[in-house]
């Protein structure tokens, strides 16, 4: 197939009528459970809490769909290589006129706003990707023409490990990986691709890796042969998320009544363990139905990839898929010690404006894919 | 290609739905498998383990007068970054203080004053409130300029930079800045609990005293309130939760009672050993010297632990209950230490040379003990300071040339010399041990040779040992000093306790003094001849402390026994007053009993003869203090005067002896510095005390 669709018509229509409605509702339904559980887990009862900020960037995340659906994403396809340069551009501007927030210089201030630039790259390399492995001339599905796209890929990558923000780099690969995947690359091909990403997580994990980062990893490995005096250091986040979780039984605490939750018990309950308060109030229950919730949205994101006629297309709704299920998994595993402590939010969920922003750009993009014909 | 892609989603559709379950799993397990044991950690974690703070013990005089105690309270500190609003003029930013803020807090302090009366003129209220501002302002002004020269201070390792990269000077500036405007410094202490109260809740978004309807009725205007909470209505102040130390008399026997310090200060070492061997948090106040050091660990008390529930504040079991510090009774008199710590303050002012500062009175002690139990009643030295400003004032007390750190009654600045006081030991060592007899008579012509260093203060022709005494005639010493030699001089001064400390447990506070010994002469390349021996004689060479001094004047008091020191009460005798007894029992006794009886025993012949010359020193026709007698209120003394000199500076002057004569009880020191002659420097504040005592 060659690159040449020259135009595509929107219809509102088209967009929301099948699955592209249903993505967009998820989305909305998901961020309105947040906004609950935000006002649950905010420290301060009264007019400037949480939930009231979230708010409102939720509002401003609503209009910033309504935008990015409007694109035409095929030539926004084309001109990837500006986009991609421009997000390169900004990270590296990150590096050096970034603001420091938890730690991290990942942050560049915008007039009044603060802006995560490796947002900007997480859409950029998605758009990137669908054009490279979407290019069939140079086809064959073996390991060398891998090389182009992991390069493309490894680069945003090392920006973002330096700032430091391990656990926004590690999402690139996840994201690449299923687009590659997608693209048709032969199995053979892939296990050795594979093999380069487990070494390559060895390599960070003992240069990239700050001490912190290495003892929650470890922590993460053997969590019986924890010391008392270390769960009370690295372990302490996850120890407490456990109680959370556990205490909520099958049903939950009740909204506003979980004890880890109120005393403040647990750490980062508004942003990264906001699905720990979640499990403590609404119990076994509430846990299944949000992810259930996740696990629909992904697969309507699956099938209209999969009705989706132009590759471009398909790989972008591949690649945002990918980019919100690890992050999702990493997030919600993460609560009870299946996956070490990141710093990723949970998609739509998390407290965190921009984060929210962008997720809804990234939905977006999935359903003007869904509502665009090629003429 | 479509093709593949289509495939490939559904492999990966297969894999999410696949591994959909385990995580599920997971959290079956743990919310219902292993519910009940995290449930059971969820109400386990409800509990707050709070450590509860002992009171650290009160200080009293022998008479049970409070001299300190420790109190809670609330105290209110300031930054400058509230403190001072920042005004730009162009390219200058002036900062000025925030009368506006100031303004308010004195209206709140005004309003919730402890001592409040019943009827108060409008004028003398609103004169209060002025001196309030003022003096707010004045600290806060201070504030600023100490925050400056740390400011500059932090800066001077930079200076370079300040002109080979102005910016990057100008980055570290602003960190320093930054630092300094955000660190609280004291502004009021002795908050009123209402005022505290008031305070936060103006302050504070939240105020948790919110809920409680009685209190809330207090504030008359709602709705003002409403709007206070949400606007800082005093910037740059902040209420601090306080265990004070209050100092019933702010310098009274401040080297004596001592400072505290917290453990956060100790340099990092000292401070993890004080936590993990001694118990001690971080914000936990410590005896730094004096009284607050040697008693620390009777004072301190033990800290407790108290258990609260988070849903039930109300209710805490204590794990452990904290014990109170004990209290301290001292067995110094407050009466006579504030009678005798003036009586110096004046002597010393009196005796300062206008002209040239260097060359006058510079300060003076004053001991005075039981000759019997060894306890100290009178320990004052001059100048003093305010305890609890030492921090504030440290770098003037460092700096100052009259060193009102020093505790002069244990220690010195520059070695002192004991002078002819000395001589009284070196009369009771020749006669115990025979060197003379009390028949045996030297010849003074003033001086020794025909002319030389070694002369006397008058011509005494023929002199026997009692009238040498009360006399002090140098040139009988001389000849003593010749007579024994270094070896049994040295002996002498050890006997008598020279040389080594009181075994208060003053530490490095205290100074053991010096005893000349021809190998100590060596090590500074100087050779030990007669003239040596004939110095030390008077008390020369030697340096002693005045405490030293007045313990060699009880040993001789008590014919030859000296008792051991202490600075407690001792048991009060059939009193059976429980509260002193406190003193003795546990940690406290430890520390009291300083050492053991020092005995060399003195012949009753040998010590009517010293008793003699000491009496005859104010009663005699050649009495060095004759003048003296007729000061004394009923009651006779044996003393001894001591002038030792000085190279081109005025004489240290000492007075010290014992009293009543007839039956010794106390013994005495009082030293003034470069006061000049022994009688008539040292001599009146010994006297004006000696009658005080005598009185009570
Ligand atoms: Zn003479």
């Amino acid at each position: 197939m060659k690159f040449g669709y020259s135009k595509t018509q929107f219809s509102w229509k088209e967009a929301f009528h099948g699955m592209g409605g249903l993505i967009f509702i998820l989305s909305i339904l998901l961020t309105l459970i947040g906004l609950l559980f935000i006002y649950s887990a905010s420290p301060k009862r009264g007019a400037d809490n949480y939930m009231n900020r979230q708010a409102s960037w939720f509002l401003v995340s609503i209009v910033a769909f309504l935008i990015t659906v409007r694109f035409d994403y095929l030539i926004l396809v084309k001109h990837s290589y500006a986009i991609y340069l421009v997000a390169i551009l900004s990270l590296i501007a990150t590096h050096f006129l970034g603001v420091y927030r938890g730690g991290a210089k990942s942050w560049l201030k915008l007039g009044p706003m603060l802006l995560q630039t490796s947002e900007i790259m997480k859409i950029a390399i998605i758009f990137l990707l669908a054009k490279v492995l979407s290019d069939e001339t140079k086809k064959n599905g073996g390991i060398k023409e891998l090389l182009y796209p992991v390069l493309l890929t490894g680069i945003p990558m090392g920006l973002i490990v330096i700032q430091p923000d391990l656990g926004s780099s590690i999402i690139f690969v996840p994201v690449a990986f299923a687009m590659i995947f997608v693209s048709g690359i032969r199995f053979k091909a892939l296990a050795i691709v594979f093999l380069i990403m487990v070494n390559l997580a060895v390599v960070v994990y003992f240069y990239g890796l700050h001490e912190y980062q290495k003892k929650r990893v470890l922590m993460f490995m053997n969590q019986d042969s924890m010391t008392r005096e270390e769960k009370r250091s690295s372990g302490y986040q996850l120890e407490q998320s456990k109680i959370a979780i556990g205490n909520g039984g099958l049903t939950g605490r009740g909204w506003g009544k979980g004890t880890q939750n109120v005393y403040g018990l647990l750490p980062e309950r508004h942003t990264d363990f906001i699905f720990a308060v979640i499990g403590e109030e609404m119990g076994f229950v509430g846990i299944f139905l949000v992810l259930l919730l996740y696990l629909i949205l992904f697969c309507s994101m699956l099938v209209t990839s999969y009705t989706t006629l132009a590759v471009p297309g398909q790989l972008i709704i591949i690649g945002v898929m990918a980019l919100h299920l690890s992050q999702t998994i990493v997030n919600t595993a993460m609560t009870v010690g299946m996956a070490p402590i990141t710093g990723l939010p949970l998609p739509f969920m998390s407290y965190g404006g921009s984060s929210l922003l962008f997720n809804f750009i990234s939905i977006g993009m999935v359903v003007s894919v869904a509502g665009r014909k090629i003429l | 290609m479509q093709e593949m892609v289509k495939t490939r989603i559904k492999w990966i559709l297969a894999f999410m739905i696949a591994g959909f379950p385990f995580l599920i799993f997971r959290f079956f397990e743990i919310q219902y498998i292993l519910h009940e044991k995290y449930s059971d950690d969820a109400v386990r974690n409800l509990d707050r383990y709070k450590d509860v703070a002992p009171r650290r013990g009160a200080i009293y005089d022998r008479n049970g007068k409070l001299l300190v105690k420790t109190s809670a309270g609330y105290a209110l500190t300031g930054n400058i970054e509230g403190l001072f609003l920042q005004i730009k003029e162009g390219d200058e930013t002036r900062e000025i203080l925030n009368e506006e803020s100031i303004n308010s807090l004195v209206n709140l302090l005004m309003e919730h004053r402890e001592n409040k009366k019943d009827k108060e003129s409008e004028e003398d209220k609103e004169n209060e409130k002025i001196a309030m501002i003022e003096e707010i302002s004045e600290k806060a002004l201070n504030i600023y300029r100490r925050v400056q020269e740390s400011i500059e201070t932090t800066l001077l390792p930079h200076k370079e930079l300040a002109i080979k990269s102005p910016s990057k000077y100008a980055l570290k500036k602003k960190d320093a800045k930054k630092d300094y405007y955000r660190r609280k410094y004291p502004i009021w202490d002795n908050i009123s609990a209402q005022a505290a109260q008031a305070f936060f809740c103006n302050k504070s978004y939240f105020c948790p005293y919110q809920e409680d309807k009685n209190k809330e009725e207090k504030y008359k205007n709602q709705e003002e309130k409403d709007k206070k909470n949400f606007k800082d209505i005093y910037p740059g102040f902040h209420l601090e939760f306080t265990i004070k130390r209050n100092y019933l008399y702010p310098d009274l026997a401040c080297h004596l009672i001592g400072r505290l310090g917290l453990v956060e200060n100790f340099p990092e070492e000292i401070r993890d050993s004080l936590i993990k061997n001694k118990g001690y948090s971080v914000r936990d106040m410590i005896g730094l010297s004096g009284i607050e050091r040697i008693f620390e660990d009777a004072l301190r008390g033990k800290r407790g632990c108290k258990v609260q529930s988070r849903e039930d504040k109300e209710n805490s079991l204590y794990l452990e209950k904290s014990i109170d510090g004990e209290n301290i009774y001292l067995s110094i008199d407050k009466d006579l230490q504030e009678f005798a710590e003036k009586s110096l303050d004046q002597t010393v002012e009196k005796y300062k040379s206008k002209e040239e500062k260097d060359k006058g009175a510079v300060g003076g002690a004053a001991v005075v003990l039981n000759i019997y139990t060894g306890e100290i009643l009178v320990m004052a030295s001059s100048p003093r300071y305010e305890i609890e400003k030492y921090s504030e004032n440290y770098k003037d007390l460092k700096d100052d040339p009259y060193f009102p750190l020093v505790n002069r009654a244990i220690s010195f600045y520059y070695p002192i010399p004991p002078g002819s006081v000395f001589k009284v030991p070196v009369a009771a060592y020749v006669l115990q041990n025979g060197i003379i007899d009390e028949n045996r008579c030297f010849v003074c012509n003033k001086y020794m040779y025909e002319r030389g260093r070694f002369a006397c203060t008058h011509i005494h022709g023929k002199i026997d040992l009692v009238h040498a005494i009360s006399g002090s005639c140098n040139i009988f010493f001389y000849h003593l000093g010749e007579m024994m030699g270094p070896e049994r001089l040295e002996e002498c001064a050890y006997l008598f306790g020279f040389g080594t400390k009181s075994g208060l447990g003053f530490g490095s506070e205290e100074s053991p003094g010096f005893i000349p010994t021809p190998a100590r002469s060596a090590s500074q390349g100087e050779h030990w001849g007669d003239g040596k021996s004939r110095m030390f004689g008077i008390g020369q060479l030697i340096n002693a402390t005045p405490l030293q001094v007045a313990r060699s004047m009880a040993m001789i008091a008590n014919i030859g026994i000296m008792p051991k020191l202490c600075l407690v009460k001792k048991q009060n005798q059939g009193s059976g007053d429980d509260q002193i007894l406190v003193a003795q029992k546990g940690i406290a006794k430890e520390a009291y009993v300083a050492n053991e009886d020092w005995k060399w025993p003195i012949s009753q012949k040998n010590w009517l003869l010293i008793k003699q010359g000491m009496a005859r020193t104010t009663e005699g026709p050649e009495g060095t203090a004759k003048e003296l007698r007729k000061k004394l209120k009923g009651v006779r003394i044996a003393c001894k005067t001591g002038t030792s000199q000085v190279k081109g500076k005025a004489d240290h002057s000492w007075f010290a002896g014992f009293f009543p004569l007839e039956e010794p009880l106390y013994a005495f020191a009082v030293l003034i510095e470069h006061g000049g002659y022994g009688a008539t420097a040292a001599g009146p504040v010994a006297i004006d005390l000696i009658n005080k005592i005598m009185q009570k």
